[in-house]
């Protein structure tokens, strides 16, 4: 199991799929400087999902997720998000797809230092000129323990907390994938539990889709499905690993491909 | 040196980030060295010009006082001297077509070596009815070659050809005149002898130096004239040129010291834009700051570092500013024509402004520098940069502007109402210049106290745009420091600009309001020898642009009683009324009106004597009240009755015109008199002198405008600035903006709005205080000049031209920093630096 990828998946994507990457690749650079950052990669996320995508430093899973979500070009292949294909994007359009269908919690929280909690909370509806759903709101807040630290800016809040604020913002549009980029990786390891807590919540409870990139074993253990990348290649697809099988995948991707120092630098 | 090192490396790695200092440095000192080099070529150039019929002379003689024997002969008879010319210049009324001008007639003579100009086109006039015509004329006289002209040299007027066409060449301050050429047959002719020669050109022998010839050619002249010694100057070409020039250029210090005052203002606006820039710099660099000195660096060694920098970013600016200011320099020579007298670059003009570039540079950038030296090493272990300082609450800030204010409003108010405190005169100017100094202080210095709450006024207006209005308040509320410095550059170049206006349209309009008062009629013409102005010349007037109204009424010549000949007008009250701005005083027969002159009151008995206009024999003398008004306009009025028995008939000598004041008074003038002749009328019109005055104040706010027009562009490099360096600051969050989806266009839009709220901001606090100010200064300026009261006026094309450059410059300025910030690729928000 650890050394086969699964069997390419059909063209179209099936009703439960809402994301979906075929034969996806990304090239940083050109010539001799050129790095392979993702390498012909093929997967599906099934709506309602926790994924986790795990890796060393350089292989490729940032460069994945980027990509799933919109935010970079694919240099080959294509990637499929809420039934539409990407890469056929103009700026205009792609911009709207992440605004309406993607949500996104970064490692470094990224809230806009102007902005008071609620305002930082609600910005991706006001960019798409929509009010919020009251109770989905109230419900948003409530579960993320936030009601109290509305009117604060972000300066005025802890990691967690900010954090916390950042995944209101991506759940507050309802969008078809929530994608974390190391979403504890600035945290102590209790706020990180915490945190790790609300987005399985959020699928659990919410019927959200996630998708997160992690090299933290212990983080990548609440998904529900583990991709480990290793050299801009899938090279592992676990279902509930226990972190024990986790640390052995990884450890033996690490084994197998020694980290590449450019591709560190390149890829993340 | 490590600082130097330091400095050079920093500048090498991102060299486009000090540019609006060296935009703001280069504009300045090209605008100083632009100044004195543009007045010193023309002034130059014009005294080049001044002694162009000297031509290929190599002495040049001049007498004093009359020759008792012929000059000329006694000057060949000199040994050494090849040919002696006479130089004849004078000016004449020249007339083409019923178009006339005044014009400078040169001589040229026969010998091709001594021409003083250089033909174009045709030949050189030889016989005594010939001329040659200079570009200007050819225009103003709508002639050319083979053209007929009239030329009066005060001789009676004389036939003359058009035979050839000379180059102009005269520079931006040779005057208006037309220039001619003539042979020394036509001043012998037509010129009268008492024009005489004066000067002579005399050529040397080859071989000879012209500087041995000068005594005895002083001996030769001394012999033929009446006062020998002191009779005439002999002076070598180069000698006579050289004193020319330099008479020419003494003019050009005034000019060039009210140049330097405009200069300046562009230097102070750059110096704000200078301090803001090192202040964003620094800011930028914080962490590498804190790295140097968590490495070792010494404050000392940072801050020599720093100052390496500043005047280097100043030098640079400095260098291309004299590359500027020569540049601009030669394009004004070129155009004017005085290009080919060479440029004139005195070593202090350009020195100076280079000195004073790098100096402003150096001192505008302590103040950052001193807050870089307080950088703790801690900044660099720290993760993310500090987020935007708090708002300190500057206690001295609002204790000092408000002292200013409340200091600056006292004096205003008391230059305002001078006679409340029993001033007059010119304390009353220095009041004014010391409140609107103290007032200009407080209002730029509080900004940062004010310009918060403004942009968040104008917050109000952008909000309807959505969640991108919304967000741009709060961007530029984040720094209210730098959002104050920026608007108070724009502030200062608008206030400075729009006082200027202001204080121009004031003045204006006071000076005009008195002028059209005490001049109540534009025209008034009367036939000199009594007779009926013609019905077709009422018709012909009527027709002339400009003209409005016409009013034919009964005049004749008389002595007021005091010495002075003065043209009476009877009036039908009703009449003139409708034609007069004010009413009348009542008149009754017995009643005579005249203006308003010393010694004269209201009710005195003022006798007056009919002249006779042929031989100006007094006639009948009657006696009447005096009635004081400006409706007499320097004449005298009497009713229609009085007017009949005074003069024993009536008549319709007499003629008013009512002149459009929008108008080109000039042309108006001149259409006037080329109708009604200038031989049979008298002319009491003050209309061109009424009109010249706006047109005189019109150039001169254009001129200082467009002055200005330097400190205006420098704020807007401030402004692009400020855009620019925050969006590299902001990269991350626009990168986050983008990855929540906002789109590129609404990335661009808000820094397009943060764009406009600066200009905004700016535009109203400057016109407002400008526009106060501006009334200040001229309400002072008409206490000096006598007048009662200012009203203020506005120049609202002007004003309103000053505040949407603003607008469109600030529009403008945001384009290639929402450029940058929109190319910003999401991903770089998911990047930790």
């Amino acid at each position: 199991m650890s050394t086969a990828t699964r069997p390419a998946p059909p063209d179209a994507p099936t009703s439960t799929v809402v994301a979906s990457a075929l034969d996806l690749s990304k090239v940083y650079g050109s010539g001799s400087t050129a790095v392979r950052a993702v390498d012909g990669v093929s997967v599906n996320i099934h709506r309602g999902t926790f994924t986790a995508i795990m890796g060393p430093s350089g292989s490729g899973k940032s460069t994945l997720m980027h990509c799933l979500a919109g935010l970079d070009r694919t240099t080959g292949g294509k990637v499929f998000l809420a039934g539409q294909e990407l890469s056929a994007l103009d700026d205009r359009r792609l911009t709207r797809v992440r605004r309406d269908q993607v949500g996104f919690v970064f490692q470094s929280f990224n809230l806009l230092p102007t902005l008071t909690a609620r305002e930082n909370m609600l910005l991706p509806l006001d960019l798409a000129g929509r009010r919020p759903d009251p109770d989905h709101l109230r419900e948003v807040v409530d579960a993320l323990g936030l009601a109290d630290r509305l009117g604060h800016r972000p300066s005025e809040l802890s990691g967690g907390q900010q954090q916390r604020v950042a995944i209101a913002r991506a759940l507050l549009t309802r969008p078809a994938v929530v994608f974390a980029d190391e979403p504890t990786g600035a945290l102590d390891s209790a706020t990180a539990e915490e945190v790790l807590g609300l987005l399985r919540d959020s699928v659990t409870r919410l019927g959200q889709t996630v998708v997160m990139v992690t090299h933290d074993p212990q983080a990548a253990s609440v998904a529900d499905r583990v991709l480990v990348m290793g050299d801009g290649r899938l090279v592992d697809d676990l279902d509930r690993p226990t972190p024990e099988q986790l640390l052995a995948a990884t450890a033996g991707g690490r084994a197998r491909h020694a980290v590449d120092e450019r591709a560190d630098e390149v890829g993340s | 040196m490590t600082s130097l090192r330091l400095a050079l490396a920093e500048l090498r790695t991102r060299p486009t980030r000090p540019l609006a200092v060296v935009v703001a440095v280069a504009i300045s000192v090209g605008f100083m060295v632009a100044s004195v080099a543009v007045v010193r070529t023309e002034f130059h150039a014009t005294g080049v010009a001044m002694t162009r019929q000297l031509a290929g002379s190599d002495l040049v003689v001049e007498e004093y006082t009359a020759p008792t024997a012929d000059v000329r002969a006694a000057l060949e008879a000199v040994p050494g001297v090849e040919l002696v010319e006479p130089s004849y210049r004078v000016g004449a009324r020249v007339e083409a077509d019923g178009r006339s001008s005044t014009a400078v007639v040169t001589t040229v003579g026969p010998d091709p070596r001594l021409r003083p100009a250089d033909l174009v086109e045709g030949r050189w006039p030889t016989g005594p009815s010939e001329v040659t015509v200079d570009d200007a004329a050819i225009e103003a006289l709508d002639t050319g070659l083979g053209g007929e002209l009239v030329l009066d040299a005060g001789n009676g007027a004389q036939p003359v050809t058009v035979v050839g066409r000379t180059d102009a060449g005269a520079g931006l301050m040779g005057g208006g005149s037309l220039q001619l050429h003539a042979a020394p047959a036509w001043f012998e002719a037509a010129a009268s002898a008492e024009t005489g020669a004066g000067t002579y050109l005399v050529l040397a022998d080859p071989g000879v130096d012209p500087a041995s010839l000068v005594a005895p050619l002083q001996q030769a002249t001394d012999a033929v004239v009446a006062e020998p010694g002191t009779s005439a100057s002999v002076q070598t070409t180069a000698e006579a040129v050289a004193a020319s020039v330099s008479s020419a250029t003494d003019g050009a210090d005034v000019l060039t010291v009210l140049l330097m005052v405009f200069a300046s203002i562009a230097l102070l606006v750059g110096a704000l834009i200078i301090a803001n820039t090192f202040a964003i710099l620094i800011a930028q660099r914080r962490r590498q700051i804190g790295l140097l000195r968590a490495v070792g660096g010494s404050t000392a060694q940072l801050r020599a570092g720093l100052l390496a920098e500043a005047a280097l970013v100043g030098l640079v600016g400095a260098v291309l500013g004299v590359a500027l200011g020569v540049g601009v320099t030669a394009a004004v020579a070129a155009w004017t024509g005085s290009l080919a007298t060479g440029l004139q670059l005195p070593v202090v003009g350009v020195v100076g402004p280079v000195l004073a570039g790098v100096l402003v540079t150096v001192l505008a950038s302590l103040a950052a520098i001193g807050r870089a030296t307080a950088i703790s090493p801690m900044e660099a272990l720290r993760p993310v940069a500090t987020p935007a300082q708090g708002r300190r609450a500057t206690v001295v800030r609002v204790v000092v502007c408000g002292l200013l204010a409340v200091v600056g409003g006292g004096l205003a108010a008391v230059a305002l109402h001078p006679s409340v405190v029993g001033l007059a005169g010119e304390p009353v100017l220095a009041v004014a210049i010391l409140g609107a100094a103290a007032l200009s202080l407080a209002v730029l210095g509080a900004a940062p106290l004010y310009v918060p709450t403004l942009v968040r006024g104008v917050g109000l207006l952008t909000r309807v745009l959505g969640p991108v209005g919304r967000m741009t308040t709060a961007q530029m509320s984040r720094n209210p420091a730098r959002t104050a410095a920026t608007c108070v550059a724009l502030m200062l170049a608008v206030g400075v600009t729009v006082t200027l206006q202001t204080g121009a349209a004031t003045t204006s309009r006071t000076l005009l309001g008195d002028i059209e008062e005490r001049f109540p009629v534009d025209f008034s013409l009367t036939r000199y020898d009594g007779a009926d102005v013609p019905p077709e010349t009422v018709e012909r007037l009527r027709a002339v642009d400009g003209v409005e109204r016409t009013l034919v009424l009964p005049a004749g010549q008389a002595d007021t009683g005091d010495g002075y000949v003065r043209t009476v007008y009877a009036v039908d009250p009703a009449q003139a009324d409708a034609f007069l701005p004010e009413p009348l005083p009542a008149l009754d027969d017995r009643s005579v009106v005249l203006s308003p002159q010393e010694g004269l009151d209201a009710g005195d008995e003022v006798a007056v004597t009919v002249l006779d206009p042929a031989d100006g024999t007094e006639g009948r003398t009657a006696t009447y009240t005096a009635v004081i008004s400006h409706a007499a306009h320097g004449g005298a009025l009497l009713t229609e009755q009085a007017f009949t028995d005074l003069f024993g008939q009536t008549n319709a000598a007499g003629l008013w015109l009512d002149a459009d004041p929008a108008a080109d008074a000039a042309q108006v003038t001149a259409d006037v008199s080329s109708v009604a002749g200038s031989t049979d009328y008298r002319d009491a019109g003050v209309y061109q002198q009424a009109t010249g005055y706006t047109q005189v104040l019109d150039t001169l706010v254009l001129i200082a405008t467009g002055l200005l027009g330097a400190a205006v562009l420098i704020s807007l490099v401030g402004v692009g600035n400020t855009l620019a360096l925050s969006v590299i600051e902001r990269t991350r969050e626009s990168a986050l903006l983008r990855a929540l989806g906002l789109q590129r266009r609404q990335l661009r839009l808000m820094l397009l709005l943060e764009a406009l709220t600066v200009a905004v901001v700016s535009a109203v606090v400057g016109v407002l205080a400008g526009g106060f100010l501006g009334w200040l200064g001229a309400s002072a300026l008409m206490g000096v000049l006598g007048q009662e009261e200012a009203e203020l006026a506005v120049s609202w094309p002007q004003t309103l031209g000053v505040a949407a450059v603003a607008l469109v410059a600030a529009a403008l300025a945001s384009v290639l920093p929402g450029r940058r910030a929109a190319t910003a690729p999401p991903v770089a928000a998911l990047a930790v630096e």
